[in-house]
């Protein structure tokens, strides 16, 4: 019994991880259909409704929610920081859910392997409270309670992270967040380093599609040494052709007198009073369950 | 008046010469096709015309006046001189159109009334204000060709080079581009266009330098240029089409000598002259 509501907290919540990597696998089989499925963040923070609204609100709004997450150690109310970002993402933006959901594919196969590290233990004697074992030779992998509740916390206080950023990503053109950045005199190398990053993501990313796509063609994906081979030569050559893509770049860059400060030109919009007003609300909100669920 | 002038540059990758002994003159409003195989180093001579790569040793000329290849005069070079790029993708740089274009007039320094004063008139003289808060990395290759020849002109430089321009066209997008040449050749700017295209230069050239093994072989017109076999046979070229079917009308005695057409349309008129 004296587990009981540790069972009814963690059960549901299992329920909806595997749910969420089910769905995880579902769209996974129709991304080979379109091209890349990173691209779509470029795409889609063009076609989001709430891309007219104050960049530095909605910053601020993300960097809370952040804040907050990291804070914030409770499974549920984690999950209701990723119900509503989304919530506003698909309803408020009119971002397609199954489109917003594939970007979590990434992260989240780093995150279940942290997780599942997390999750297992290993020693030679097992502790008192153990949920499951197995023994290998002379010693155990085993889970405990707190183990589970650890890996739980870990893995939904992650997503709620990654969830807050997402909605100012997929909300917002790069450069407006970076004009934003800048007009708040954030370091102009971090700001150049940052979207030269954020542009050679793409680069790299639709190079490699392109070069698997040619490679399996060519049959470079038969069986298991071709594979080996054919990744190690695209590895190789990605380097090469990024590097001679950065220098074109750079050039282009260069003749349109770039001297390493971007200025991007944006008419920012004015914060309205219901957004004043949600802002507020939000941060009592969110105080008064930090202290409830502490 | 020569606008620009490149006198004995001489270039090379490492150790590998590309440009050999280079000279050239612009003039002032002409429409001038630098004609070479691939390879033969027609991007790497633009880079340096706009000072983006280093000449080995060389001068380059800006309205009688020699360049110095310091910050000012890099300044100065690329103010007047504006590339538009082989590749689109290597040049567009900002995720929304309005923002690409706008580019190059922030790092001209203007205030923001007159950035969005020119992005604004660039936008509408390419006809492209649908497409502003686009995403320009997917756009298709026609509209991001306009794209990044709005960037360009929005800098307003005297002289504009295109590098390669009809790669990546279809014959609409051909069309378009030829539509947008002319404009800007109405306007008196100087536009310099490398091709390896021997059609498309004899239809649209004034005047074409020829470049192979690193020299400027023969600049001229061109019927200069493409009557001149040797000078074809040791740069890799062909003769154009139009220029090939009048000589052949004019030995069949179908049409008389003078001076050759440079479209379909005017030919079909001199044959309509004889046929009657
Ligand atoms: N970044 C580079 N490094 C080394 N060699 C280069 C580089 N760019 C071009 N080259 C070489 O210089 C020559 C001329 O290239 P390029 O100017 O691109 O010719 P074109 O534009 O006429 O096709 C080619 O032989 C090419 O291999
Ligand atoms: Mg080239």
């Amino acid at each position: 019994m004296k587990y009981l509501s540790f069972y009814v907290l963690v059960i549901p919540n299992l329920i909806l991880f595997i749910l969420i990597l089910l769905s995880g696998f579902l769209v996974k089989n129709k991304v080979n259909k379109q091209k890349n499925s990173l691209s779509i963040i470029d795409q889609l923070n063009h076609y989001s409704k709430l891309s007219g609204i104050n960049t530095g609100y909605k910053l601020l709004v993300s960097l809370l929610l952040l804040i907050f997450c990291l804070l914030n150690g409770n499974i549920q109310v984690s999950i209701l920081v990723i119900f509503i970002t989304t919530f506003i993402t698909v309803y408020f933006g009119k971002i397609d859910l199954s489109q917003y959901l594939k970007l979590f594919i990434i992260p989240f196969s780093f995150l279940i392997l942290s997780c599942i590290a997390i999750l297992l233990n290993f020693g030679t004697h097992l502790p008192t409270e153990v949920l499951a074992s197995i023994k290998l030779w002379s010693f155990y992998i085993f889970v405990t309670d707190s183990s589970l509740l650890n890996s739980c916390t870990v893995f939904f206080r992650v997503l709620a992270c990654i969830s807050s950023l997402y909605f100012l990503i997929v909300n917002t053109p790069v450069d407006k967040i970076l004009a934003c950045l800048k007009h708040y005199h954030f370091p102009n190398v971090l700001i150049e380093l940052m979207f030269l990053i954020y542009r050679f993501i793409f680069f790299l990313w639709e190079i490699s599609i392109d070069m698997v796509t040619a490679a399996k063609l060519r049959f470079g994906f038969d069986s298991y040494p071709k594979t080996i081979k054919s990744i190690g030569m695209i590895g190789s050559n990605i380097f090469i052709v990024s590097f001679k893509k950065a220098q074109k770049f750079y050039n282009s860059m260069e003749s349109r007198l770039y001297n390493g400060s971007l200025n991007f030109i944006f008419t920012e919009s004015k914060v309205t009073p219901v957004e004043v007003g949600l802002f507020i609300f939000g941060i009592c909100y969110f105080s008064f369950l930090y202290y409830s669920f502490q | 008046m020569d606008i620009l002038e490149i006198k004995d540059l001489t270039f090379s990758y490492g150790n590998e010469a590309v440009l050999k002994n280079v000279n050239l003159k612009l003039k002032k409003g002409e429409k001038l096709v630098i004609l070479g195989a691939n390879g033969s180093g027609k991007s790497t001579l633009f880079l340096i015309m706009n000072g983006v790569l280093k000449p080995d040793s060389g001068q380059i000329i800006l309205d009688n006046s020699p360049v110095k290849l310091n910050k000012k005069g890099l300044r100065l070079l690329r103010e007047h001189i504006g590339i538009v790029f082989q590749e689109a993708e290597s040049q567009i740089i900002a995720s929304t159109v309005f923002n690409e274009i706008s580019f190059g007039l922030t790092n001209l320094g203007l205030s923001v009334d007159e950035v969005i004063k020119r992005t604004e008139e660039t936008l509408d003289k390419l006809n492209i204000q649908n497409l502003r808060e686009r995403a320009p990395h997917f756009l298709s290759g026609g509209e991001q060709k306009k794209v990044t020849i709005a960037d360009i002109i929005a800098m307003k430089p005297e002289i504009v080079i295109f590098d390669e321009p009809t790669t990546s066209l279809d014959p609409i997008g051909v069309n378009n581009l030829k539509k947008i040449l002319e404009d800007l050749s109405n306007e008196s700017k100087t536009l310099v266009i490398s091709t390896h295209l021997v059609n498309f230069a004899w239809e649209w050239a004034d005047r074409i330098a020829v470049l192979n093994d690193g020299f400027i072989q023969k600049v001229g017109t061109p019927e200069q240029i493409f009557s001149d076999d040797e000078l074809l046979y040791s740069a890799h070229l062909e003769k154009p089409i139009l220029f090939e079917l009048e000589d052949f009308l004019i030995t069949k005695g179908l049409i008389k000598r003078g001076s050759y057409s440079r479209t379909v349309s005017e030919l079909e008129e001199k044959l309509n002259l004889t046929l009657k």
